[in-house]
């Protein structure tokens, strides 16, 4: 601990603090996290994170126990954490005073599917280490934002090995509106875990606010007027509470996210196609009822206005019967 | 209505204890809005998970439960009943979860239910409720605050056989008045009784709910005379005046967390 002098705190949560702190011996910044309690089997997992070389998290310098805390110094990583970037974006944008600012404070849609890709392919890097590793504290907070919009996953205090098939739950651990049921719950948890986190985490991105997904109906998430169609099946996916409905791994999400915008292209070509179709029915109808004698006109003009009629009568019903979001604020520490 | 929030956490604080929760929905031209503000008990542990889990439950029950039941044979009386099991469920599952964790904890509630222009107000704690009238002669101000008395609910609440008195609730010698806010809240001193109050907001009317972190330093006549429904005509406006007096309470010394959220009952000509 001599070696490394504390400049300042950088943030604290349930399982330890972050300091930025120096090297002195080698002169350079690093963050120091202290955890505690910590676990029997929190020097296996550093040494397994150290060893694995990835972009996507910082560079493990050097761990071990003392005092009965653990002691984590690690690559400090300048930028914004993923929270700070979403709550800056939508502070910036209400003071230009922008008319329609739901739609402005929404991180752009490409940038939403890169981020989400390399989550993804983060924790398929540690779930496929042997033994695998679970994250179980992915949240906006743990994701830092570099100046070169990559993202890196810091803090790996809520860390830890699955051994065998689960990984028994026992106290609870996560962040409330990110954990999984199963893991806010204290019971058995794997990799699956992790899935419903990323999704809350995606979902934040396009609500351009941090809120998780504690307490919203699934329905909810449906009417979100801001997630495009595909997305939004596969975002539900990762956050079905039966563990067995969700994505099995990380691999299986990333395969329906990178197709996810096929299946976009095939739907706007079904839409074109469809109401083409529907132009031309109508086109037919109307040539149809000009060449029909003057009483079957009269019919066939009575019942075409009577079905639209009971379509929009339809239609109307659907929205006048189903509850609409006007606005949600959820703030919370 | 126009509505817009104001959250900061506190200066000295790593993080914010408070919470606040606003959903609005409409169904044609039926309109909802849940107000909800909720301070940790910053004397006890845990108040920021304390505020949150409430709040977040008070979601969850808004559109799991409270919003399929509306219709004409949900009377007044029934959504008060209906509201106030849900409070007392949640504030026995903050108990149970400090109970595991060998902690105490809690947070005071201020929540407020808007079917159009009526109101129902929901209240424990120290946390505040203002209605300002557009028109100053109108005359009404907090109506709710650190003081209210329990007695008519706590002695219902025995009496309809929602509390039992051995198991549920926790007597002071004065069950009017509690002296000791920290007492009274939602979680770990157990169920005292809630405040109720119903009304309805005049045209132009700003219903203002806040945590402490927002009077203690500036008073409500001020907020007053900032929130006045007649010339704010934009959420963006009110967001506005409500961050210029927030921050005015920061400049003359304020550290706690700040949390507040304005409604105007602006109706479309």
């Amino acid at each position: 601990m001599e070696r490394y002098k504390i400049i300042k705190q950088l943030g604290s949560g349930g399982m330890g603090q972050v300091y930025l702190a120096e090297d002195c011996r080698v002169g350079r910044k690093v963050a120091m996290k202290i955890i505690q309690p910590v676990n029997l089997s929190f020097g296996i997992e550093m040494e397994m994170l150290r060893d694995l070389k990835s972009e996507l998290f910082p560079v493990i310098y050097d761990a071990w126990i003392e005092e009965n805390r653990g002691i984590i110094i690690m690559e400090y990583v300048e930028g914004k954490t993923l929270q700070e970037y979403i709550n800056a974006r939508k502070e910036n944008e209400e003071e230009q005073n922008k008319e329609d600012q739901n739609e402005e404070e929404q991180i752009e849609e490409e940038q939403i599917f890169e981020w989400g890709r390399q989550i993804a392919q983060f924790l398929k890097q540690i779930h496929n280490l042997h033994p695998k590793i679970l994250y179980r504290d992915l949240k906006p907070e743990n994701i830092m934002v570099l100046p070169d919009k990559k993202l890196k996953i810091i803090d790996f205090g809520a860390a830890a090995i699955m051994e065998r098939d689960k990984l028994n739950g026992g106290k609870r651990v996560g962040t409330y509106g990110y954990a999984s049921p199963e893991q806010w719950s204290g019971q058995m948890v794997d990799e699956r875990t992790d899935i419903f986190s990323m999704g809350a985490v995606i979902l934040d991105m396009f609500r351009g606010s941090c809120e998780g997904i504690m307490g919203s109906d699934i329905r909810m998430i449906e009417q979100e007027r801001y997630v495009p169609e595909g997305m939004k099946k596969i975002i539900l996916k990762c956050l079905e509470s039966d563990a067995e409905k969700r994505y099995a791994s990380a691999e299986a999400f990333l395969k329906d996210w990178k197709s996810y915008k096929k299946a976009e292209q095939k739907s706007l070509i079904g839409f074109f196609f469809f109401y083409s179709v529907l132009i031309s029915c109508l086109i037919y109808a109307a040539y149809v009822i000009w060449c029909f004698p003057s009483k079957w006109k009269l019919w066939t003009l009575s019942i075409s206005i009577y079905l639209g009629l009971k379509m929009g009568q339809t239609w109307y019903n659907s929205r006048k019967y189903s509850w609409v979001q006007v606005k949600s604020v959820w703030c919370r520490g | 209505m126009l509505t817009a929030v104001y959250y900061e956490k506190g200066t000295d604080a790593s993080v914010c204890q408070d919470a606040l929760l606003l959903e609005y929905v409409q169904k044609g031209k039926k309109e909802i809005l849940l107000a909800v503000v909720c301070d940790g008990i910053g004397g006890l542990q845990q108040g920021e998970f304390a505020s949150s889990f409430v709040t977040g439950q008070l979601k969850r029950w808004f559109y799991h439960d409270y919003l399929k039941r509306i219709g004409p044979g949900f009377t007044k009386k029934k959504r008060i009943d209906n509201v106030t099991r849900v409070l007392h469920e949640i504030s026995r599952e903050l108990v149970q979860y400090g109970k595991q964790e060998h902690i105490r904890l809690g947070t005071t509630l201020t929540m407020m239910i808007f079917c159009g222009e009526k109101y129902q107000l929901f209240h424990m704690g120290d946390s505040r409720a203002y209605l300002f009238p557009a028109s100053k002669n109108m005359g009404q101000g907090l109506l709710c605050g650190q003081k209210n008395g329990l007695k008519n609910d706590l002695k219902s609440d025995l009496k309809s056989g929602l509390l039992n008195r051995k198991k549920d609730c926790r007597l002071t010698k004065d069950d009017v008045y509690e002296k000791n806010v920290l007492c009274r809240c939602m979680g770990s001193f157990g169920w005292q009784g809630i405040f109720i109050k119903q009304g309805k907001i005049p045209k132009n009317g700003i219903v203002f709910l806040c945590t402490d972190g927002l009077i203690k330093q500036v008073d409500d006549r001020e907020w007053r005379a900032v929130l006045n429904g007649a010339v704010i005509e934009t959420e963006m406006k009110l967001e506005k005046r409500m961050r210029k007096l927030a921050r005015e309470a920061r400049d003359r010394g304020e550290k706690d967390d700040q949390a507040g959220i304005a409604i105007v009952n602006r109706r479309k000509e």
